[in-house]
């Protein structure tokens, strides 16, 4: 072959057309997707280098035929091909699309279309002071380290104690806190303080008989117990 | 700073770009009621205020703002990606925490003085900034830096045997925090190493020069306690730093796995110093005194690990098995094991079923087994169906007040009626019984929401965007009284409607109105009303200019805490400017 001139120019005549390769599939899908492609021409997957076919694969055979049913439309495992985080909604069947918007720039992703209860949590008359659902919740499960979202902001609760108040690293802070928003003071889950309390201390860890509820000072927990989320001096959380 | 220049100038501004900023002076009218709770509830003050900014280079560069000029929740954005330098992602976020309710925190309520004894005025701001470097290519290093701070003041008690004393306090912390990393990217998996580590410190002070009688209202063996003065300061530094690794990997196209690791170091070194003055009792030794002065020194360190593991199966089409293991080691042990399997019989339903273990062990032990079924419908291209079921059983729990026995059921519709009309609806049950052995404790709870987005011929003449929640709560759960040692029963009781409307309405000359608001109504154990209704014009004066005028009410009454009550009106002039 390699004393073959007609074979070499064969080999040239095929390899001629790649280089333009990319481009005619370009120009193909904008021929019909115009105002698709102008919209991607904007996105991130578009700086990346990323063109039409790297998630609709046959498009080559679309773009000869014309049926739709000819390309491949993307599935939540041709986003994760690129997008290693694991989408945590999909255990219920919500797909990446549902969320995010692949052919246009990256809009404000909103929750409340699906989580409206959620949301309306938050007209409660206590309520979180966060901007976004993403500054607490991951929504793809990337960890920065292995604290709880809460003490992210509220870093004095983070610890380790050396008295630790257990339901805070058990039960989480939920355990005695609504996160998005309470009809109680202090989002808590229970309009009075010392019920809150008292729900889990009783039994073996009832508080001692001086603790006379007839007085609002022990119907008020935390005015003594003022290091309730954790301590490091006093076994029983009061400094 | 030439790399970072570079950077910026790369991210060339285009005339597509847009933008916007919106800026305003507010007025408060007719405060009336409760200021301390008008600050614990909305906290929004007079004055000039950036109220919205965003600018948005395609996805070259996004930048947003907004809250800026005292309101209470102020955030900052950007986020500025390049082909060839990398990307730069900046949160911050500036919060003001205000919280002095008078019912709360109280003890002396009833002898009519309003000081709520654990009350703080405060502010929190957070930044995070991280780096990705270079173009995107199969090696990705990046870092970050994140630095949370809080100051300000307060009221909190200075305890004492038998007397507590409401004193000012001083709060400051910060957290610095530094991580760095390589994220390796292949067609078949991933690969990540990050090491990371923060500087925390916490300074308390709580101090008084005033004589003050505490809490206690009668005498102690015929003598009268007594605080004449403090200081008390609290000093804790702690750091912690950690390693991680998490890696994925597709081995053939049946099989997906994938999990992370992370261990910790965190410490903390704490100096606790208190001098203060006055009558003082030691209970346990039944000796009075005029003066105490303690110092302590402590430590705190726990090593932290936690990890997980998830595998991925499809061993014919259409069918995935997901294994998910989680466990963290700290001050207490948790485990969980996940087994789900997600079926797609027809293109038109999907249907899940799987069981959950949860076992922990510490101060208490947990062992629950949690089997799920659901799935989701969608008999027409515009309605889509969702339905869920949970059931957990427990032979163990951790505290009285956790979840053992309980049923969750989740249902939720959406239905796009027409091109510009969407209906949603969701419905939340959760239903839990322990039994006898772990604690009789009953919760049940029921969420119903609707929501409704109309946009009739495309929403340029008129907009609708509502929904209405309902909320119910019954819990159950004895308890024994301290001083009678006698069963008591904590009931709490919420019922609560929840309805948000907003109606845009198009006007002649590209002029906006828009009218709406919030309401919140509840009764059971702590009944409230907040009523938010608000109304907005927009009137354009110029191409790139629009005049905006905006009024709210606010209104917020507890029943059984008439003293809470507050009413507030707010104006607000502005103007919107547009690129």
């Amino acid at each position: 072959m390699r004393g073959n001139p007609c074979c070499a120019s064969l080999l040239l005549l095929a390899l001629l057309p790649l280089p333009l390769l990319g481009q005619e599939k370009k120009d193909d899908c904008t021929t019909c997707h115009e105002e698709v492609v102008q919209k991607f021409t904007v996105t991130r997957h578009h700086i990346v280098k990323q063109g039409c076919d790297s998630c609709h694969t046959n498009a080559q055979k679309h773009a000869e035929s014309g049926d739709p049913q000819d390309v491949k439309h993307p599935s939540d495992a041709t986003c994760s091909t690129c997008h290693k985080k694991h989408n945590s909604h999909a255990r219920s069947s919500i797909s990446c699309s549902t969320c995010h918007a692949v052919h246009a720039p990256p809009a404000r992703v909103n929750c409340q279309n699906c989580h409206t209860a959620a949301a309306a949590e938050f007209r409660k008359p206590y309520k979180h002071q966060s901007t976004q659902c993403n500054d607490c919740h991951n929504l793809h499960t990337r960890t920065v380290n292995n604290d709880a979202n809460c003490v992210k902001c509220h870093s004095p609760m983070r610890g380790p104690f050396v008295f630790e108040h257990a339901p805070v690293r058990t039960g989480g802070c939920a355990s005695c806190h609504e996160p998005h928003g309470s009809a109680n003071p202090r989002l808590l889950s229970r309009a009075q303080v010392h019920l809150q309390c008292l729900e889990c201390h009783a039994g073996t860890s009832t508080p001692p008989a001086f603790h006379n509820l007839r007085e609002p000072r022990y119907r008020n927990c935390t005015i003594c117990h003022v290091k309730i989320h954790g301590s490091h001096v006093s076994r029983y959380l009061l400094r | 700073m030439r790399a970072a220049i570079s950077f910026f100038a790369a991210c060339t501004l285009a005339a597509q770009d847009t933008g916007s900023v919106d800026l305003g002076y507010r007025w408060n009218s007719d405060l009336r009621g409760s200021l301390d709770t008008y600050r614990s509830i909305v906290n929004l003050g007079e004055g000039p205020r950036v109220l919205g900014f965003h600018y948005d280079a395609g996805s070259k560069l996004h930048v947003a703002a907004g809250g800026w000029g005292g309101d209470p929740a102020a955030w900052f954005r950007l986020d500025a990606a390049n082909a060839k330098w990398g990307r730069v992602r900046v949160d911050h976020r500036d919060t003001a925490y205000f919280n002095a309710m008078p019912s709360f925190a109280n003890p002396l309520l009833d002898r009519g003085i309003f000081l709520n004894q654990r009350a703080f005025d405060s502010r929190r701001r957070y930044s995070d900034i991280e780096v990705e470097f270079g173009p995107r290519r199969a090696w990705k290093p990046y870092m970050g830096w994140t630095r949370d701070s809080g100051d300000g003041r307060g009221v909190t008690t200075f305890v004492s045997d038998a007397n507590e004393y409401a004193v000012a306090n001083t709060l400051d912390d910060r957290t610095n925090a530094l991580r760095g990393g390589i994220e390796y990217t292949h067609t078949k998996g991933h690969l990540l190493f990050e090491q990371g580590g923060y500087f925390f410190s916490d300074d308390q002070r709580v101090f008084t020069a005033d004589r003050n009688l505490g809490n206690r209202r009668t005498p102690l063996l015929g003598r009268t306690l007594f605080l004449a003065d403090l200081l008390q300061t609290y000093n804790v530094d702690g750091r912690n730093n950690y390693s991680k690794a998490a890696a994925s990997w597709q081995p053939a196209d049946w099989i997906d796995v994938g999990g992370n690791w992370i261990y910790g170091r965190p410490s903390n070194d704490i100096r606790y110093e208190q001098t203060n003055r006055g009558l003082f009792v030691d209970l346990s030794k039944l000796l009075f005194a005029d003066q105490q002065s303690l110092r302590w020194i402590a430590a705190a360190q726990r090593p932290h690990t936690s990890g997980t593991f998830r595998a991925e199966l499809r061993p014919v089409n259409k069918l995935r098995i997901v294994e998910t293991l989680y466990a963290d080691r700290f001050v207490w042990n948790q485990q969980q094991q996940q087994l789900d399997a997600i079926a797609d019989p027809a293109k038109w339903l999907t249907v899940r079923g799987g069981h959950r273990y949860t076992w922990a062990t510490g101060a208490g032990e947990l062992k629950r087994h949690t089997w799920s079924a659901g799935a989701t419908v969608r008999p027409h291209a515009r309605l889509s169906l969702f339905g869920d079921v949970e059931s957990a059983r427990a032979s163990k729990i951790l505290f009285r007040s956790s979840l053992g026995d309980a049923d969750k059921l989740r249902l939720r519709a959406r239905y796009q009626a027409m091109a510009n009309l969407a209906l949603q609806f969701n419905f939340g049950l959760l239903d839990n019984k322990n039994p006898p052995q772990l604690g009789a404790f009953e919760l049940k709870q029921h969420q119903s929401s609707a929501a409704i987005t109309w946009a009739p011929r495309g929403g340029g003449r008129f907009r609708l965007t509502g929904d209405y929640a309902r909320y119910a709560t019954r819990s159950n759960l004895d308890y024994t009284i301290p001083e009678l040692r006698q069963p008591g029963l904590s009931t709490f009781r919420e019922n609560a409607h929840s309805l948000s409307a907003l109606a845009d309405i198009g006007l002649p000359h590209s002029a906006t109105l828009s009218l709406g608001g919030s309401s919140y109504i509840s009764s059971g154990s702590r009944p409230a009303h907040l009523y938010q209704p608000q109304l907005r014009a927009s009137i354009p004066t110029r191409k790139n200019m629009h005049l905006l005028a905006e009024y709210r009410w606010f209104g917020f009454s507890q029943p059984f805490y008439l003293y809470e009550s507050f009413r507030s009106h707010q104006f607000l002039l502005g103007m919107k400017l547009l690129r």
